[in-house]
């Protein structure tokens, strides 16, 4: 069928919806979809065939009051179901963020606990390798080393004399002690003073005890 | 069996005849490098007292440093240490061998892997028959285990009772190879029912027979021991057992022979851990490598263990939580300034 000119004028506003007209447009549309049936016909199918279009689609989170040239359907409250689903899925995000920082922030506490126990343990195990081994290797302690010092400072050629027996000293000359040995043999005697053998124990205890022979400190000291 | 009771005080701590360094290199994926190092008399080392001498797939290099002295490196990589368990701990129990039994075990602990290695050098005496707790103390045991050097520089060494304990461990040796050799000339006579020789008969001779083989003789052999025994008992059928039983004596002999060669050497341990040592029982210590100097006697009268504990960092782990804490970071800004808003 033909169109008629009238129709052909008024053919653009068959696709348009009551939103997108003006209120004159919107008269004239109706005035002639009361006597045309064909463009009543095409309209009614536009508008059938967009609901259905909009309806099925994902909603659209939109401003409540956003009401641009998207149609009628759009047009919406907060009180339609199209509106709650937008509402959801953004308290659906919110949700899943605050999950997020919750979970990485009790994460993040319980590994920096997991690594400072860890040092805490390394440096334990640490700490007591190094003690185990230095005492192996400088058995010398401050108030020992101050002990050999006095008891060098301590000995006379009289009890050199007396000590050779004891300490199976090897004499250099007829009065004259191996002062180089026998300050070996008194550092080795303190280091094990726990287990030295008594004569020993008891020499030590007695050149603490007396006073400083300068000869005798030189030689040490050497 | 093999000296005179006199000279074996002397004897049985002489300086070893091989030196024998034994490396294990322990990587972080749990595979192993071991690397063992013989150096002697080439005789003595191609007899070393180890199951891998015997074994293919180990790479061997000889060399001579010095004149008459042999070096022989040997190496090998392990894809675990069950593996290297195969060959340090044969199954076969009744390889004469030194046996070495190590476990490692690697911790998870996010930011650090440890890595826990244990090394059981397993009781080398091959005559176990008497409980060496009745002859010495704990203190003698050890004393008997250091070397010369050391042992004069203990502050427990008193060269008197060292002796006593000296002539007393001798003794321990003599017995135990005795005991050992007297119950195969039992479980002789139990099987063989053509002789006519006691049980009850040749114990009331055994102390007899013992003091004559320690004072009075002169050979090593089987053949010679027995020849003792017939000294002893004079009863006929201990030439029946010389003719036709000596080979039932093969094993004392590997016994001997293993226990004479293998407490000559002298033993070197090195490990070296992966990552930062935590915890070693080693008297000494080079960074990550801990390392032990042994005499056979240490691991003669029950095991002895290493033990090494280490930790390796675990980068990625610190790039994860990193990331953690900045997404907590993130998110605590985030929160702070909305709240603002």
């Amino acid at each position: 069928m033909i169109k008629k000119s009238t129709c052909r004028n008024i053919n653009r506003l068959v696709y348009l919806t009551d939103d997108e007209m003006s209120p004159q447009e919107s008269l004239l549309l109706t005035r002639h979809l009361e006597t045309c049936s064909s463009c009543k016909k095409e309209h009614d199918a536009f508008l059938s065939a967009r609901a259905q279009s909009l309806l099925s689609r994902q909603p659209v989170p939109v401003y409540p009051d956003f009401t641009a040239s998207t149609g009628k359907i759009l047009k919406t409250g907060p009180s339609s179901p199209e509106g709650k689903t937008i509402k959801l899925t953004a308290a659906g995000w919110n949700r899943t963020f605050q999950l997020v920082r919750y979970v990485s922030a009790i994460a993040s506490v319980v590994l920096l606990i997991l690594f400072l126990w860890e040092q805490t343990v390394t440096v334990q195990k640490i700490s007591s390798l190094e003690h185990r081994v230095q005492s192996t290797i400088n058995p010398l302690s401050p108030g020992l080393i101050d002990r050999i010092t006095l008891a060098r400072s301590a000995l006379t050629l009289q009890e050199w004399n007396e000590l050779e027996p004891v300490l199976n000293l090897k004499r250099s000359g007829p009065y004259l002690p191996d002062y180089s040995r026998i300050r070996q043999l008194i550092e080795q005697r303190l280091r094990a003073e726990q287990t030295a053998q008594p004569a020993i124990a008891g020499f030590i205890r007695y050149t603490l005890a007396n006073k400083k022979n300068a000869i005798i400190l030189n030689h040490l000291m050497k | 069996m093999k000296i005179s009771l006199a000279l074996l005080p002397v004897m049985l701590f002489l300086p070893g005849c091989l030196d024998i360094w034994i490396t294990t290199q322990i990587r972080p994926d749990g595979s192993i490098s071991q690397t063992i190092v013989f150096q002697g008399d080439s005789t003595e080392i191609a007899e070393a007292p180890f199951a891998l001498m015997k074994e293919e797939g180990w790479k061997k290099e000889w060399t001579i440093p010095e004149k008459d002295k042999y070096k022989l490196v040997v190496s090998k990589e392990f894809s675990s240490v069950k593996e290297l368990n195969k060959t340090m701990n044969p199954s076969d129990t009744n390889q004469l061998v030194i046996r070495i039994n190590s476990s490692l075990q690697r911790k998870f602990r996010w930011f650090f892997t440890r890595f826990e290695y244990e090394a059981d050098i397993l009781v080398a005496n091959p005559f176990n028959y008497l409980d060496y707790k009745k002859y010495f103390t704990d203190e003698e045991v050890r004393l008997l285990a250091l070397n010369e050097d050391r042992r004069k520089n203990d502050p427990a060494f008193d060269s008197l009772k060292y002796k006593d304990t000296e002539e007393r461990f001798a003794e321990y040796i003599f017995r135990n190879m005795y005991e050992d050799f007297y119950r195969q000339v039992l479980s002789i006579l139990s099987e063989d029912k053509t002789l006519t020789l006691t049980r009850q008969e040749l114990d009331t001779k055994k102390d007899d027979i013992y003091r004559f083989l320690i004072d009075s003789l002169k050979g090593d052999s089987p053949d010679d021991i027995l020849g003792g025994f017939d000294h002893i008992v004079n009863h006929p059928d201990f030439q029946l057992i010389r003719s036709k039983y000596l080979n039932r004596f093969d094993d004392f002999q590997k016994r001997n022979e293993f226990h004479s060669a293998a407490s000559d050497d002298s033993y070197k341990f090195t490990i070296r851990m992966p990552g930062l040592l935590l915890q070693t029982n080693s008297p000494q210590i080079e960074g990550s490598e801990t390392g032990w100097e042994l005499t056979y006697y240490e691991f003669f009268f029950k095991n002895y263990t290493m033990t090494a504990e280490s930790r390796m960092v675990n980068t990625w782990a610190f790039i994860v939580a990193g990331l953690i804490f900045i997404l907590a970071l993130a998110g605590m800004v985030t929160s702070l300034m909305r709240r603002k808003r």
